[in-house]
């Protein structure tokens, strides 16, 4: 009777012990949207960046190329943003988008055929891109077709900003010369445990402006070898560049900056948290770190991104 | 066939038992009203209420039945009477229970008050006086599995409200078990011990969920403590300690800081002479069973007061003190000791002395080495670890003596030095220091008549001045009495408000049945029970108390 009755006691009091008391060691909810898992050890101890004023006066350029593994022009387009991108270094940047004209944002150019095309290059983020410009009208009527920072040129059509890869070059260039309206400054750290990273950016204003903006980040894959069709020829390990892989956090057209009227000199920080896909190392991955004006989806300023 | 038989058998068996204490069932129970009639008098500061009349009336009906009982409470608050907490409306059932009470089990359903040794870490009680009651409702269990043994196990939510007639219980929901051992029940061979011992230990948690946007409340917090008492022939000494883990609510700033509470009692007795003394050390040792409540709603446990609960009204209810629930260091010593009689200083028929001293002070936050902005952690606290800070100085002395077969009187002299800045209670800034000298004859005109009077005054040069009351008070035994009190504030720096709070009342008592009458004046003030207090104001009217036992 003893016996049993210290053991069902001490079960109890045991029991008891582990339920009674949550202690709190850091009280403060952290306010953040970045996912605090993937740093590793206490986030508390983590150090933001602090910024300072970026003394940039350029605008450069973002070449969104709309292709398809299964697009036989397309690498012909691809080899016109390469070539721009050579140009311009560290004032043009590429992002080739697996995505078609049609209301979903595919078509027979994206899709996996199997056995000779396995690989889907498609993601929400940019079938959601391609099916808007698509529907809205802007000039997206095939594959091969881009834009340069979505900008439209009024001598060659009044609300159109999609183009073929012949109009490419002047394009930039023109862009390349416009005002530029803002400042993007990002720092990162990459934690090797996880596999993730936390970027900071800090986007400055240096003109009024009147408008929406939201700032968009594209995660880019390097280089990948994987089949393609070549001008009617199927290239098995065909060398795909600047592969559009999804946008942080999911957000098609990124998270709002600013609204209504903004003062030259605001200065707004953003942070994202982002878990490298398994399969890429960060130095086969960089991000392109832009300002879109929401209304009209052109792209104010962009940036290029390592970590 | 068999199996049918012993069915049959064993259902008259349980049907003969089950009958058999019906016809044994008892009813016993209490009832108290008060009642009060009120007037607005704007220079005492008393005011009526738009009803006039308000009443409080409780009545505890309580059935057994061989080992099981069950009862309830009615209360009623139409509306409550003056200075009475708000929150009590209505009529309504604020008590039910049902319980077995076995030789080796009780168990309890419903409501219940419960107790782990000095109350420090559980004590779910009733004060009707204080409008304080935090019984638990929920399932208790006690077991004695062998003697010397006894566990208590409870699981409830705690009684925060009584409005519009409806028990509402707190948010949070209150776990315990408490464990004691008397070693000297449980080890044969010690029961005849001159040393007695006996230890126990105890769990509490409470439960309530989190929803702050800024600050992680832990949903469940901890509180845990170990007592021991040894006795050894006249001297004993018991000791209890609690520590609390962080509990951050609305009292004490939603800090992340322990809390403790210590208590030592160290006595000793012997016939004629009794000393006892007292240490106590408490921080942060509020726990209630909802964080975000203050004031006397919610306790879990009880923080006892460590100096004496006067009953002379000047001596009581003018500067109390009350224990500090922010923390405190407090020590007290008793002494009682009975000249002997027919002894030269002791008189024919001996004389009693009753020394009291007790002193609170605030106890050291050591801020060092802190990261507040981290933790939420505001200072660290040791037991004992006192300041010069003083929050209570109450010295009182007593003699009483039986004069001959007429007559008794006593004396008291009391000695007050109170921090009005920390347990602020009148519009005086900081230490109020007071003195309090109360004279009281008894005489016996015969059998049944008797007369007693009662002078009191109390003397200070700050807040409302000096005081005296003069109470005469004829007993005719066992039914009747009358007493008129007068209190005058002889000494208030205002000569407005140099008032007299005249009070008449008697009383009749016919079996178990007592009604008594008051009318007059009662002053603001302020009503202290064990270390807890609640304003009372000022009231002018008449005040029907009756209650009734069966």
């Amino acid at each position: 009777m003893r016996t049993s009755f210290l053991i069902l006691f001490s079960l109890t009091l045991f029991t008891f012990n582990f339920v009674s008391c949550d202690k709190v060691a850091y009280p403060y909810i952290i306010k953040t949207n970045l996912d605090t898992t993937l740093y590793p050890g206490n986030f508390r101890d983590y150090d933001f960046p602090t910024f300072e004023s970026n003394p940039n006066t350029l605008r450069n350029a973002l070449i969104e190329d709309y292709t398809g593994h299964r697009c036989t022009y397309c690498p012909n387009a691809a080899i016109v943003a390469h070539d721009i991108e050579e140009a311009n270094p560290g004032r043009a940047f590429v992002a080739s988008i697996h995505a078609g004209s049609s209301a979903n944002g595919v078509t027979s150019f994206q899709e996996v055929l199997l056995p000779d095309y396995p690989t889907n290059f498609m993601n929400d983020q940019g079938l959601d891109m391609g099916a808007t410009f698509f529907q809205e009208e802007v000039g997206f009527a095939a594959n091969p077709m881009g834009n340069i920072n979505r900008f439209k040129m009024d001598a060659l059509a009044t609300d159109n900003f999609f183009y073929t890869a012949g109009n490419w070059t002047r394009i930039t260039d023109s862009v390349l010369t416009t005002t530029l309206d803002v400042n993007i400054t990002a720092k990162s750290s990459y934690f090797e445990e996880s596999h993730g990273m936390f970027l900071h950016t800090n986007i400055e204003f240096l003109n009024n402006l009147e408008g929406t903006y939201n700032v968009v980040v594209y995660a880019i894959e390097n280089e990948r070898y994987a089949p393609q069709l070549d001008n009617g020829e199927y290239i098995p390990a065909y060398k795909h560049h600047n592969i559009h892989i999804g946008n942080l956090y999911d957000e098609t057209w990124g998270r709002l900056v600013s609204s209504g009227s903004t003062a030259a000199g605001t200065a707004i920080r953003n942070d994202f948290s982002y878990k490298l896909p398994e399969t890429l190392s960060k130095e086969n991955m960089h991000f392109l770190i832009m300002v879109i004006n929401r209304e009209t989806y052109e792209v104010i300023q962009v940036i290029k991104h390592e970590l | 066939m068999k199996k049918i038989l012993l069915t049959c058998c064993l259902l008259a068996g349980v049907i003969s038992y089950s009958q058999n204490p019906m016809q044994g069932g008892n009813v016993t129970g209490n009832a108290e009203t008060n009642i009060q009639y009120l007037n607005t008098d704007t220079v005492i500061g008393a005011f009526a209420p738009e009803e006039k009349i308000v009443m409080n009336s409780y009545m505890n009906v309580n059935y057994s039945l061989g080992k099981f009982r069950a009862g309830v409470r009615f209360e009623s608050y139409l509306p409550s009477t003056a200075g009475y907490p708000s929150f009590y409306t209505g009529s309504g059932i604020g008590y039910r229970y049902a319980q077995y009470a076995g030789d080796r089990v009780t168990v309890t359903a419903g409501n219940f008050y419960e107790q782990f040794g000095s109350g420090m870490i559980l004590r779910a009680y009733e004060e009707r006086a204080l409008g304080l009651d935090n019984a638990l409702d929920g399932a208790s269990i006690k077991f004695r599995p062998v003697d010397g043994i006894e566990i208590k196990g409870l699981i409830g939510k705690q009684r925060v409200d009584f409005a519009d007639g409806r028990l509402i219980n707190s948010e949070g929901i209150v776990r315990g078990i408490d464990g004691s051992i008397n070693l000297n029940e449980l080890i044969p061979r010690l029961d005849t011990s001159d040393l007695r011992i006996s230890i126990g230990g105890s769990l509490v948690s409470r439960y309530q969920s989190s929803t702050n946007d800024t600050i992680i409340l832990p949903a469940n917090v901890g509180s845990y403590g170990a007592r021991i008492g040894i006795q050894y022939k006249n001297f004993y000494i018991n000791g209890e300690y609690v520590i609390k883990d962080n509990d951050p609510n609305e009292h004490n700033g939603y800090i992340y800081n322990k809390g403790h509470g210590a208590l030592i009692n160290l006595g000793y007795s012997q016939k004629g002479l009794g000393i006892l003394l007292t240490a106590k050390s408490i921080d942060n040792m509020s726990f209630r069973s909802d964080r975000t409540f203050e004031g006397n709603q919610a306790f879990i446990n009880y923080l006892p007061a460590t100096s004496n609960n006067h009953t002379y009204n000047l001596a009581g209810s003018l500067y109390p003190y009350a224990t500090n629930l922010y923390g405190e260091v407090a020590y007290q010593l008793d002494v009682l000791y009975k000249i002997p009689k027919k002894s030269f200083i002791g008189g024919k028929y001996g004389t009693d002395l009753h020394l009291n001293l007790s002193v609170a002070t605030d106890h050291v936050r050591h801020t060092s080495d802190l990261d507040f902005e981290t933790n939420r952690i505001s200072y660290v606290g040791k037991p004992f670890d006192m300041t010069d800070s003083l929050y209570n100085f109450d010295f009182n002395i007593h003699a009483s003596r039986k004069l001959n077969k007429k007559w008794k009187a006593s004396l008291h002299y009391f000695h007050f030095i109170y921090n009005n800045t920390v347990n602020k209670i009148t519009d005086h800034e900081k230490f109020i220091k007071s003195e309090v000298v109360v004279g009281e004859v008894l005489y016996k005109i015969n059998r049944k008549h008797s007369i007693r009077i009662e002078a009191q005054a109390l003397f200070t040069e700050v807040d409302r001045g000096n005081w005296s009351t003069f109470l005469i008070e004829y007993t005719i035994s066992p039914n009747w009495f009358f007493t008129i009190m007068d209190q005058y504030n002889y000494g208030n720096p205002d000569e407005s408000l140099r008032l007299h709070y005249l009070l008449g009342s008697f009383g009749y008592t016919h079996n178990r049945s007592r009604f008594m009458f008051m009318y007059g004046k009662q002053r603001a003030g302020i009503l202290c029970i064990g270390g807890v207090c609640r304003p009372v104001p000022a009231t002018n009217g008449l005040t029907f108390t009756f209650t009734q036992s069966f």
